[in-house]
């Protein structure tokens, strides 16, 4: 394996190249977030008014988006810190997506480098659907003389004040098997063997099938359902989550179009310094 | 036999009596290649659990399996081919055999043809039985499946009524095998995923107006529900022992519902099986053969 030096990574970006899927791809999607059978405007693709993407769908086409810049880390070093998503327009529900990503920034924080890549998709016209911005922490990258960086905010939810909205979903036990097949193969979410030995009970959900059913939690609490009213969703991944606990998506009005948002299980936190925006009512 | 509940677009429609002239036709042979992704999907669709390693990880210890009803998604490959020539009758699943001659392999390439083989007149309906086979690359047979839909009110032409099936009928002493299963309310919509292409499983305003409350499950959903328990607990989860498997379909079954399979050993390599659900038998006349 090629290691280039972090530094000269920065700034880097990758060709524009072609994602193409289709809708049975968004249905996989959903169903592996935990889509209800009578949602089915995210289930159906004759769906009266066509099917609706949920916008957290953006984190399939960017996974492998980095392309070779991704070569010059050995992933398991690499911790998903945080991710965001921003979009532009609704994601159609199949096709082609130009896709572009970027090393924004590499932070030196001497036991571990904090990778920032973003990807951006666009349609075959070039307009703008989405871009994502994930924040991995490198173990053992960090010492290369760099930018420490600015210090990690938190923000955490009012004390002593009700959350907006608070909704709960239950993971299927048998969740991380399915949400592997949206293309993460990662034995730790489905070999008990190689969760062992990475210091887990037994496999854990991925962190962005956690993310995806905020993503649901926050259309259904905040937004009405509607898939397009999300602008933005930005979480930071604090502990893991294994399929069959119960998630619990809450979300504390700020602004008109702005929420904290805080995903716990029975066990305690695990998203957290999260906010979510949408369309103001 | 029993027809499944619902089911008419217009009550009381007047359907042809069967085109017996309609036996012969083939469907265009299609080439169906699979791969990991698609076997795991079946198997996750028709209930595996993620601690079934050998059906839902491409990296299992001893490799990935593919269970026998995974045929039915090579079937599906064919797409509606004979949905056009049979749009005048009123059809309802009834039935299936599947024999396999050869195991799945995977990643594969199946050359998927069908002809609609035989049309019985059975009185009240007649029986139209389509013969589905898969060949693999070097051209040999993997599978033959036999499966029969009944032509409501388009029997009583005077026809030939074909070979009577063996009345299976379980024994009356308790079963060898007993197990239940809960069916997830969204499970029709991942079985959908598989290639079928019918929004009565999916839609509820269609199936509203196919006469069901909500979407239904697929028939060939529980049939695999019904393999998979059988392979893992009659032959030591080997799908590729399976040699023969059969069912009628007896009633419509929804997402929601838990179904309870049962199988009586007939001799040490064949059972007896039925599945039910609280509300009466869902697959009956099972019948399954191991090699």
């Amino acid at each position: 394996m090629s290691e280039l030096s972090l530094p000269d990574l920065i700034g880097r970006k990758t060709e524009p190249q072609v994602f193409e899927y289709s809708w049975k791809d968004v249905v996989l999607y959903a169903l592996g977030v935990g889509a209800r059978a009578d949602q089915i405007s995210n289930i159906y693709e004759g769906a009266p008014g066509g099917l609706e993407v949920l916008p957290s769908y953006c984190v399939i086409p960017e996974m492998g988006a980095m392309g070779d810049l991704e070569d010059s880390f050995d992933k398991t070093r690499m911790l998903h810190g945080e991710q965001l998503i921003r979009l532009f327009r609704p994601i159609p529900p199949g096709g082609k997506l130009i896709l572009q990503g970027e090393v924004k920034n590499i932070f030196d924080k001497l036991k571990a480098a904090v990778i920032h890549s973003s990807v951006t998709g666009r349609t075959e016209d070039g307009e703008k659907v989405f871009e994502t911005l994930k924040v991995g922490f490198y173990r053992g990258g960090g010492g290369f003389g760099g930018d420490p960086g600015p210090k990690t905010e938190r923000s955490d939810p009012p004390e002593g004040v009700e959350p907006s909205f608070s909704v709960a979903y239950t993971i299927p036990i048998d969740q991380a098997a399915l949400y592997r097949l949206n293309g993460d193969y990662n034995p730790l979410h489905i070999d008990p063997e190689f969760a062992k030995l990475g210091g887990f009970d037994r496999p854990i959900l991925h962190g962005l099938c956690t993310y995806g059913y905020a993503t649901r939690a926050i259309l259904e609490g905040a937004c009405e359902g509607r898939a397009a009213a999300l602008r933005e969703f930005k979480a930071r991944f604090s502990d893991v989550v294994y399929p069959g606990e119960t998630l619990t998506t809450r979300g504390w009005r700020e602004s008109d179009s702005r929420y904290l948002i805080q995903v716990s299980t029975e066990r305690g936190v695990v998203i957290s310094s999260a906010y979510a925006i949408v369309d103001g009512a | 036999m029993t027809t499944p509940a619902g089911g008419s677009s217009e009550p009381g429609r007047q359907v042809p009596k069967a085109d017996l002239a309609l036996i012969g036709r083939k469907a265009e042979p299609v080439s169906f290649e699979y791969g990991p992704r698609e076997v795991a999907l079946y198997a996750l669709s028709v209930g595996a659990e993620s601690g079934d390693l050998a059906l839902v990880w491409e990296k299992a210890p001893g490799g990935l399996r593919v269970l026998p009803s995974f045929c039915f998604v090579a079937m599906n490959a064919l797409g509606d081919q004979f949905t056009d020539l049979v749009e005048d009758y009123h059809r309802v699943a009834a039935g299936e055999r599947l024999v396999l001659h050869r195991p799945l392999q995977v990643p594969g390439r199946l050359l998927v043809s069908a002809e609609i083989a035989d049309i019985f007149d059975k009185g009240s309906f007649a029986l139209m039985v389509t013969h589905v086979q898969g060949h693999d690359e070097e051209g040999r047979l993997v599978f033959d499946l036999n499966s029969s839909s009944a032509m409501l009110g388009s029997g009583g032409y005077g026809g030939a009524s074909g070979p009577r099936s063996p009345g299976r009928r379980p024994p009356d002493r308790a079963p060898e095998l007993r197990v239940s299963c809960p069916i997830p309310e969204n499970q029709a919509a991942l079985y959908q995923l598989n290639g079928v292409d019918d929004p009565v499983h999916i839609d509820p305003a269609f199936a509203r107006s196919r006469g069901f409350d909500r979407p239904i499950l697929h028939g060939p959903c529980t049939l695999g529900y019904a393999t998979r328990i059988l392979v893992q607990d009659l032959c030591n989860g080997e799908p590729s022992r399976l040699s023969e498997i059969e069912t009628r379909y007896a009633a419509t079954i929804y997402p929601g519902d838990t179904l309870t399979v049962e199988a009586w050993a007939e001799s040490e390599k064949s059972y007896l099986f039925q599945v039910s659900t609280d509300s009466g038998s869902v697959l009956s006349h099972g019948h399954v053969v191991f090699a």
